[in-house]
């Protein structure tokens, strides 16, 4: 009766111990990671529910609103303006989580002060275009990396999307010129129709 | 009484008890696929061949509570069309390799009905779905400025028609637009209003 007793017991703490590190060391409960396709400038990244080509990246100082100069913001470090076309390819579809992310895996999400898109909605088939803009530190240019996923608006995570992970192709020189830009481009947010960015000339400056 | 025997008899409760749990821990594990379902077409309330009528009476909650809508509704044709009705501008031809297909359909239904903010999809035989938008074809199911009572919100109850709106009347046809790239064989359209309920509506 005794043996019983110190078998049961026993069987009863290995299976918590168990449960223990399922919960802890296994990392059971948390999100999902998402399956990052790499892709690079001007080539199409194919992912389960649509397509996503990068097709010009550019630094800029300041970026105007469409509405006038004295709206201008300016960077807080270098503004990365990011164009791009997707296509859904299963069922209309909201490329909602658009994030840029450097070399030692920071992230960074779109400027809001920018006025630029913050996500981009396709039809089955049909193109639609954005500009993405991102106010990054200077010195974390060089390797970023462009990332683009449907997201979710309810959560808040990735948990297991196919995403878009587009090498930007800055290297150590692009990020030493990059960082005494002075360029100047007119906002942009989505089109259905292909987006230049419009250089403009700034009639004042705040010093 | 064997050794074993009186094991599984010792044990009778806890052993009987362990189907609940197993049951227990698959129903508390089962929003994500209720997640999945709710958003998705899975359930199809009626459907179709084209130029036949679909007869539905769609069970769904409204912010009162349990209602349900009933109507008739049929696929006369699928036409392309040159201009495509984007929302805040002129008409204008689609894009490059992409038709604008106009989804003629005819309606019957009481006019206390609530049909209005439906969803009308086209698709093709490879399983894609290409969405009516709804900006641009805003009143894809009922008539424009008719479009009968509202679901309740606010202080608006059930059946209400919005001011200055006449009734719907009990026949109408609607011809929302949908962007379809070319070299698509459209097999089905779909409508619906709370996934995952869908009509069907096959084409010829």
């Amino acid at each position: 009766m005794r043996a019983r007793r110190a078998t049961s017991t026993a069987a009863i703490l290995a299976a918590l111990a168990v449960g223990n590190v399922i919960n802890t060391r296994l990392d059971a409960n948390s999100p999902l990671e998402p399956v990052a396709e790499p892709g690079g400038v001007g080539e199409v990244t194919h992912l389960t529910y649509g397509d996503v080509e990068v097709t010009d990246v550019r630094p800029a100082e300041y970026v105007a609103s469409q509405l006038g100069d004295e709206l201008a913001s300016k960077a807080g470090g270098v503004y990365v303006l990011v164009t791009v076309t997707v296509t859904a390819t299963r069922e209309p579809t909201s490329f909602l989580a658009a994030y840029l992310e450097d070399s030692e895996g920071r992230q960074y999400r779109t400027s809001a002060k920018a006025g630029c898109a913050i996500n981009v909605r396709s039809g089955t088939g049909v193109p639609a275009y954005a500009v993405f803009c991102f106010d990054v530190p200077p010195d974390a240019l060089a390797g970023m990396r462009f990332q683009l996923s449907r997201g979710n608006l309810t959560f808040s995570t990735l948990a297991g999307d196919h995403l878009a992970d587009v090498d930007l192709g800055i290297d150590g020189d692009d990020e030493a010129s990059w960082h005494r830009t002075d360029a100047v481009y007119l906002a942009e947010t989505t089109s259905r129709e292909p987006i230049e960015l419009e250089a403009v000339t700034l009639d004042e400056v705040a010093p | 009484m064997t050794a074993r025997a009186g094991w599984w008899r010792e044990n009778r409760l806890w052993l009987a008890s362990l189907p609940l749990a197993l049951a227990a821990v698959t129903a508390s594990s089962s929003y994500d696929l209720d997640f999945w379902w709710d958003n998705g077409l899975h359930h199809e309330l009626g459907s179709a061949p084209q130029g036949g009528t679909a007869r539905v009476t769609d069970d769904y909650d409204d912010a009162l509570g349990e209602t349900s809508r009933t109507f008739e509704v049929e696929l006369a044709e699928l036409r392309t069309t040159e201009l495509y009705p984007y929302a805040f501008e002129e008409p204008a031809p689609p894009p490059d390799g992409v038709q604008a297909v106009a989804v003629h359909l005819r309606w019957r239904a009481e006019p206390d009905q609530v049909l209005r903010g439906c969803k009308v999809a086209l698709v093709d035989d490879e399983g894609r779905r290409y969405e009516a938008d709804s900006s641009d074809s805003p009143v894809a199911c009922v008539p424009e400025e008719r479009g009968g009572p509202e679901d309740p919100h606010g202080d608006v109850g059930r059946g209400v028609v919005p001011d200055g709106e006449a009734d719907r009347p009990p026949t109408w046809t609607t011809a929302p637009v949908v962007l379809v790239p070319d070299g698509r064989t459209i097999t089905r359209v779909l409508v619906w209003w709370e996934r995952p309920d869908y009509v069907s509506l096959s084409v010829s």
